[in-house]
């Protein structure tokens, strides 16, 4: 039973860790700024989540319970909504898409909806 | 009984939520990790079916998380509709996207709320 929290554990963490490589690697080869964004958002929100997650069932005690909990929370509301202001506020400030194979925000502001 | 099934429904959906984020991670990560760029990305606009704020900010929270996908912004319709506008990378077209999304929010609506229900 120990091992197998130990085991889940580990693999929670090992999740978390694959999630940030996806992100660091994004970063470095995707081509425009909404990509990498992208990429960024899904580490800082789901990536630490699973490693906290993966923490916890390392050291299982109430307080860490608790940290836990209240990390999860502020990430998920925090984090997100970060990636979500700062992709509007490039979409604003008119930074171009890298070869967008479809694209109805700019279709639908200029007919002005 | 909606009272019962609630946490049920909130469970289920974390956990299918969270094999969508291995399932897409792979996808970016072996888009990176071999020559090139496979990906196909465009913005969307998405008219969902939330009735409230909160589910529409939800909503774009799961989006943004979900590898591959980031919630650009937001306007209401006239007629009331909120609608979203998604960047999306692995769909072939914009209807491939609202596909996705649409699954993903049926999913979510019937998981937030008490009485269920994906409309």
């Amino acid at each position: 039973m120990n091992a197998l929290v130990t085991v889940t554990g580990d693999v929670l963490i090992v999740v978390g860790a694959l999630v940030f490589t996806t992100a660091a690697l994004g970063v470095l080869r995707f081509p425009d700024a909404y990509t990498r964004l992208s990429a960024v958002g899904t580490a800082g929100g789901i990536g630490i989540i699973f490693v906290v997650s993966g923490a916890l069932l390392h050291l299982p005690s109430v307080p860490n319970l608790v940290k836990v909990i209240v990390i999860i929370a502020l990430q998920l509301i925090t984090s997100a909504i970060g990636s979500i202001a700062l992709a509007r506020s490039t979409y604003l400030t008119r930074t171009p898409l890298h070869r967008p194979a479809y694209d109805e925000l700019t279709s639908s502001a200029t007919h002005g909806k | 009984m909606t009272w019962l099934s609630w946490p049920i429904r909130l469970l289920v959906f974390t956990g299918w939520f969270a094999k969508e984020i291995v399932v897409a991670s792979a996808v970016v990560l072996r888009d990176n990790l071999t020559p090139g760029q496979a990906s196909t990305p465009g913005i969307a606009h998405y008219a969902t079916r939330c009735r409230t704020d909160a589910e529409l900010t939800l909503l774009a929270a799961l989006i943004t998380l979900t590898p591959g996908t980031l919630a650009l912004g937001t306007e209401t319709t006239p007629a009331g509709a909120r609608v979203l506008f998604v960047h999306g990378m692995y769909n072939v077209d914009a209807d491939a996207l609202r596909t996705e999304l649409r699954d993903m929010e049926g999913r979510m609506l019937h998981a937030v709320r008490r009485r269920g229900g994906r409309s």
